[in-house]
């Protein structure tokens, strides 16, 4: 999978560079508007990470772009303006996602991997992880081909776990994940630990192992032992 | 008299744009925490610094997010106005909130006294205005308590059991926060006050018997 960053802060660059690299994507990288435009030109991408303000122009203008170069590619904005207008106008010129500064590196990560599934994979790829299965579409679990009833919260921590495999994923993240970005930290933990308490009970009572690991204080890790 | 007008605005505009220049800051602290996260060398010290760094970043990142929609309210920026269902505009909220009312047990009582709830307001403001009442209700509630909601076509009132603590007298000041919760910014109730302003609505609040309450009067002309 190839990605496209178009973003002139140079240190936000790096960050994302080094994160999407360690999941294995190609990762090219534009840190104006006009570099951009040509590697646009010349090369096909999967999927575009655009900031809007560029130091010679609104990355707005690159997206009807992406889009007549490969209408299948997904288009995720990065925005430092929290304006509602900004975000309608962009899904309005064909983004497929829009995301304000400053984000977690896992939302982004999850939300590339949603949009990339539903364009790219025409959205009939389910997600496995050893014997679990998720169908987006049904928004249904299978462990060993057994039905797991998971509520929608449930489902929601499971998807963002294994969207996130292998990588620490803060608190914080998660809660703003499942609550969005209204709530405290301190308030969301409680729901956050009963939740996550009942989707493990779930997958143990369905012969899951279990791979959802505590990070001390911090946050979980989802992998194989 | 003008210069004064000019200068506030430019001292508005200005809270603004640096509000918004903090963002990409923000998300630089906030990668670099996340992604020293994955090294496998830490120990639980390392932890507690990184969870501090994190955490710190997300308090700078709520309260610059509350100024900059206090400053939005300010210079007029939701102007659009619709008809809202008010009993719509309340069950979203509660809704957004269900998992810490069920987590609390809290039991809800939702009462709508007359037969009309549409109201012609800004949407955004409306929701920023009925979240914050209801996520006040919900936190600062007792476990098993109560909030009781009484909608009208005039008038919006919330009243929620509280353990009693005093609130400070001046707590619809910016920065005055109720406990001493190191997540929460003192400026929910500020938001409240300044779009009841905007709107011409009033706003009354009572502190009795281990009981809070809210009214919200929509209409000041009868």
């Amino acid at each position: 999978m190839k990605l496209l960053i178009v973003e002139d802060d140079r240190e936000l660059l790096r960050s994302l560079l080094l994160y999407f690299h360690e999941y294995g994507y190609n990762c090219e990288s534009s840190k104006s508007l006009r570099d951009a435009h040509n590697k646009i030109c010349d090369h096909n991408y999967d999927c575009f990470l655009i900031d809007l303000s560029l130091p010679d122009g609104n990355g707005m203008e690159l997206i009807e772009k992406c889009k007549r170069r490969d209408n299948s590619a997904g288009i995720i904005v990065l925005s430092a303006n929290s304006n509602l207008d900004n975000k309608i106008e962009s899904l309005e010129k064909g983004a497929d996602d829009y995301l304000t500064k400053p984000f977690h590196l896992s939302e982004l990560n999850a939300r590339i991997k949603s949009v990339i599934r539903r364009k790219k994979q025409a959205g009939n790829l389910s997600i496995t992880f050893h014997e679990i299965t998720i169908d987006p579409e049904a928004k249904s679990v299978m462990v060993n081909e057994q039905e797991v009833k998971l509520t929608k919260r449930e489902y929601d921590l499971l998807l963002y776990f294994v969207y996130n495999k292998n990588k620490v994923v803060t608190k914080a993240s998660i809660s703003e994940h499942l609550w969005g970005d209204f709530m405290d930290v301190s308030d969301a933990t409680d729901a956050l630990y009963s939740h996550l308490k009942n989707l493990k009970k779930k997958l143990k009572a369905a012969g899951c192992e279990d791979y959802i690991q505590m990070v001390y204080g911090v946050g979980y890790i989802f992998k194989s032992k | 008299m003008r210069k004064d007008k000019t200068s506030e605005l430019n001292a508005r505009e200005y809270a603004e744009n640096l509000s918004h220049e903090l963002l990409t800051p923000l998300a630089i602290i906030r990668s670099k925490a996340e992604l020293l996260l994955q090294s496998s060398h830490l120990d639980k010290q390392d932890l507690q610094h990184i969870d501090v760094i994190l955490k710190t970043v997300q308090r700078m990142s709520r309260l610059n997010q509350a100024l900059i929609i206090l400053s939005k309210i300010e210079n007029n920026l939701f102007v659009d106005e619709e008809a809202l269902d008010m009993k719509e505009v309340v069950a979203d909220s509660l809704e957004k909130f269900e998992d810490q009312i069920r987590q609390r047990s809290l039991s809800v009582r939702f009462a709508k006294v007359s037969e009309n709830h549409s109201l012609r307001s800004n949407p955004n403001l409306m929701e920023i205005l009925v979240s914050n009442l209801i996520k006040n209700a919900v936190f600062h509630n007792v476990d098993k308590g109560y909030i009781h909601i009484s909608l009208s076509d005039s008038t919006l009132s919330i009243e929620n059991a509280t353990s009693g603590k005093a609130l400070p007298r001046n707590h619809f000041d910016r920065f005055v926060s109720g406990e001493n919760k190191s997540g929460s910014h003192g400026l929910g109730l500020a938001i409240v006050q300044q779009i009841c302003n905007q709107l011409h609505y009033t706003i009354e609040t009572a502190i009795a018997d281990r009981q809070y309450s809210t009214s919200i009067h929509f209409k000041n002309n009868p």
